[in-house]
């Protein structure tokens, strides 16, 4: 027995046997498998799912016929010259007032005897660009709003986040009813109205993902670097945040188009003879119960209320097929080792 | 390695101090409480050298290795770096005096000066898994401070990439992967190559291989030193484990509680004179040999909280040879019991929270009136090692009065009784720097000059190592 350190040495901590080793002779070396991206994650889990395939292949269709419904032309030059649909849709007497669905009127016609089944196409034109300009709008400003605030924190945070109260204070529909009343309905007032109130929920969704972001070594590291906090936040926070967000964005645009289609119902947004999905309701609204002299229109409410429902729920699917591939986060970050 | 040049990097009181932010209506009531993470530190880095910092978690390492790049601002003093300057030949700082380099003041430099500045002083960080941006691919991030810096773009970029891939020892064909497809240690270099991307002249290692197998912590121990010689760097090698920084320090420095206890070259700190803090941190280093009987001193309690830290010596509530009062012929454990007694029952509000009841007390814990004055001086005597009777009669009676009024009155009674007799010098006086050494210091009461009489037992045992807490 004895007091004394060092009787036994330890070999292998400082001889040369580590430096021998090949340092690269380590497990990943073997793995070369490509890295999956964010996008092609999604787009994989979606191929998989064939619940969210369906409902990608209705929205695709939905928005490729409205794109096609008939030729846009901008400043006199035409860049869609395609005409897919039988009639033009604002035109009156295609046919007999409330004729019922046909082959030559596949959704029949309306009160003023125009052809539903165009106007019902061509109405996505209105619905679904609303909803993704207005969610790109929200999420751009919503995502670089919440970011300021989260990544400065402090004092900057408390006064972003007590703007942030106010917006959600509003109550949202209530808030779009009363600037479309204020400014008129039309296509811009109306992205105005619900982006205004949009953003809200896209702000605080990353303002808290960045809390939790910020705190990873690799963003003070990039602050020893001498990076910029610009630098900093789009290069190394935000892109480690943006997860939620895309998810929220996704389910979101269903809801602006059932918020534009009730705003339209409400008689506030397009004008009245728009081929809009909610103006379009309003218009028949009369129709829905019972028609006048005891016949049922039903065709004229069914077709364009239809189009909200089927849009709305592939819209969720999709969302939900973008959630399940973006949880799985965690197998890509952190993972290995 | 420690020349006889001037230091490159050094620091003067630097302090850092958290508020903890309490709720609006704390801030409102002035209900702040300071967390001294780092007080007065000053030390100083030569050009080449590797200074190693060593301490218990929780002690401020990593708060000072961040206060000195300002990547968390001090509260107090100053860092200074001697930078190399423009007309300077050549990039390897040559140890001429004076002269070619200029001394900066690093606190209280604009943002973007600093900014230049991070190309000379970097930084490695512990976790290789939260310290490399899972989105960018390893050449981007060891690319971005060539980016931030302007230092090289398109194929010299890339040429750089795959150079400093290789010289920490990773297959430069790699430079397009993502950090999740690495090892801990692959991972690390990579950290290692983003800091040397920058050619820098010091680098703060924060405990680089801590959350490494023992087999890669030597790798990258060993890629550190090649590196330092290839690249003449200084380091500052933050870490918890003596033994990993016995292997690459040139000096250390022991922290305590935000402050050096100790500061000397290797050698000068693996033997004697110790701090005692560092006595006790050299025993806990373990030995393969299984017939080695050395004594592991254990140190007691907690680590003391930095929101209110103790009084004189920051060490002196766990102290094993901890200063007795002149007044008292103690022998070292007794005094060493005596005081921790005195500083639990100033935190205690009862008196079970002092002593442990056994099964058959169970009559006492839910009616402490039932507890006799024997059974009390029994239980807290065998509770903190104290002997029936100690050695010194003054002492003994205090104590059995103490006791007494903890029978009758309550803790706060007995902590008033003891609070003025039992004061040890270490608890009042600040200690101060003792130069044992041109390069070794050491701040503990027992090397200065009034009190190195006062517990010659003290230094004796410190040849022997008996008479602390032993292990059985």
């Amino acid at each position: 027995m004895s007091t004394e350190r060092g009787r036994i040495q330890i070999s292998g901590f400082d001889t040369e046997d580590i430096d021998d080793q090949d340092p690269l002779a380590t497990a990943s070396e073997l793995e070369s498998k490509e890295v999956e991206s964010r996008w092609q994650k999604i787009v994989s889990n979606i191929v998989r799912d064939r619940l969210a395939l369906g409902g990608f292949v209705v929205v695709a269709v939905m928005g490729l016929a409205a794109l096609l419904s008939q030729s846009i032309s901008v400043g006199g030059v035409t860049i869609q010259p395609l005409s897919i649909v039988p009639y033009d849709p604002t035109e009156t007497a295609v046919g007999a007032r409330y004729a019922a669905p046909s082959l030559s009127h596949p959704m029949g016609t309306d009160r003023l005897g125009r052809d539903l089944f165009s106007r019902v196409v061509t109405g996505g034109r209105y619905s679904i660009s609303i909803g993704l300009v207005v969610t790109a709008l929200a999420a751009t400003f919503g995502v670089i709003y919440g970011s300021i605030s989260g990544y400065f924190g402090g004092r900057v945070d408390e006064v972003l986040m007590r703007i942030l109260d106010i917006v959600f204070a509003f109550p949202g529909l209530v808030l779009a009813l009363i600037l479309v009343a204020l400014f008129g309905g039309g296509f811009w007032p109306l992205v105005g109205a619900f982006a205004l109130v949009g953003w809200a929920t896209y702000a605080r969704i990353i303002r808290g993902e960045i809390l939790k972001v910020k705190q990873n070594e690799y963003v003070l590291a990039a602050k020893a670097l001498g990076a910029r906090d610009r630098t900093v936040i789009f290069r190394h926070v935000i892109p480690n945040a943006i997860a939620p967000v895309i998810v929220q964005a996704t389910l979101s645009i269903g809801t602006v188009v059932i918020g534009v289609a009730a705003l339209g119902f409400l008689g506030l947004g397009f004008d009245p003879g728009t081929p809009e999905w909610g103006t379009i309701l309003d218009a028949e609204s009369d129709t829905l119960a019972t028609g006048a002299g005891g016949d049922w229109y039903w065709w004229a409410t069914v077709f364009p209320g239809l189009m909200i429902f089927v849009f709305v729920m592939s819209m969720n699917i999709i969302g939900d097929a973008v959630n399940d591939a973006l949880d799985a986060q965690v197998d890509d970050i952190g993972g290995g080792g | 390695m420690s020349s006889d040049t001037e230091p490159i990097l050094w620091t003067d009181d630097l302090t850092k101090h958290y508020t903890t932010e309490g709720g609006f209506i704390d801030n409102l009531l002035g209900r702040k409480q300071t967390v001294q993470a780092v007080n007065d530190i000053s030390l100083e880095l030569y050009p080449g050298e590797t200074l190693g910092v060593v301490g218990e978690s929780g002690c401020g390492k990593t708060t000072l290795g961040r206060a000195l790049l300002r990547l968390i601002e001090p509260t107090d003093g100053s860092v200074y770096y001697r930078q190399q300057s423009d007309d300077s030949p050549s990039p390897s700082p040559s140890p001429s005096p004076g002269g070619s380099r200029e001394e900066i003041e690093l606190t209280g430099l604009s943002s973007s000066r600093l900014r230049d500045l991070r190309t000379d002083l970097q930084y490695i960080f512990q976790d290789p898994f939260s310290s490399l941006n899972p989105r960018l691919t390893v050449g981007d991030i060891i690319g971005e401070p060539l980016d931030i810096h302007g230092i090289a773009d398109g194929e010299d970029r890339l040429d750089r990439i795959h150079e400093l891939l290789d010289t920490v020892g990773l297959n430069p064909s790699h430079a397009h992967r993502y950090p999740h497809e690495f090892s801990g240690g692959q991972r690390q270099r990579i950290g290692i190559a983003r800091a040397l991307a920058v050619d820098p002249e010091v680098i703060i290692c924060d405990e680089p291989v801590s959350a490494l197998d023992v087999s890669v912590q030597a790798q990258i121990l060993n890629l550190l030193e090649d590196l330092q010689e290839e690249f003449d760097l200084a380091y500052i090698f933050i870490a918890h484990d003596l033994s990993v920084v016995e292997h690459i320090s040139d000096r250390i420095a022991v922290m305590y509680l935000g402050e050096f206890a100790e500061v000397g070259t290797t050698e000068e700190i693996f033997s004697e004179p110790h701090h005692p803090y560092t006595e006790a941190l050299l025993s806990a280093i373990p030995e393969p040999d299984p017939l080695w009987e050395g004594d592991q001193i254990f140190l007691e309690g907690q680590v003391p909280s930095p929101i209110d830290p103790p009084s004189g010596c920051q060490f002196h509530t766990r102290c094993p040879r901890v200063i007795p009062p002149a007044e008292y012929d103690l022998e070292q454990p007794e005094w060493r019991s005596l005081l921790t007694f005195k500083l639990q029952v100033r935190e205690a509000e009862e008196v079970t929270q002092l002593v442990t009841l056994t099964e058959s007390d169970k009559d006492i814990r839910e009616d402490q009136s039932r507890l006799s004055r024997e059974r009390l001086d029994g239980l807290v005597r065998d509770e903190f090692g104290l002997p029936p009777e100690l050695s010194d009669h003054a002492a003994e009676s205090v104590l059995s009065d103490a006791i007494s009024d903890l029978h009758e009155r309550g803790t706060h009674a007995c902590e008033a009784t003891l609070e003025d007799t039992y004061v040890s010098p270490c608890e009042t006086n600040d200690p101060v720097y003792v130069e044992h050494s041109p390069t070794h210091d050491i701040a503990c009461l027992l090397h200065g000059d009034n009190y190195s009489q006062a517990a010659p037992e003290a230094n004796q045992f410190g040849e022997e190592y008996d008479g602390t807490v032993v292990q059985e």
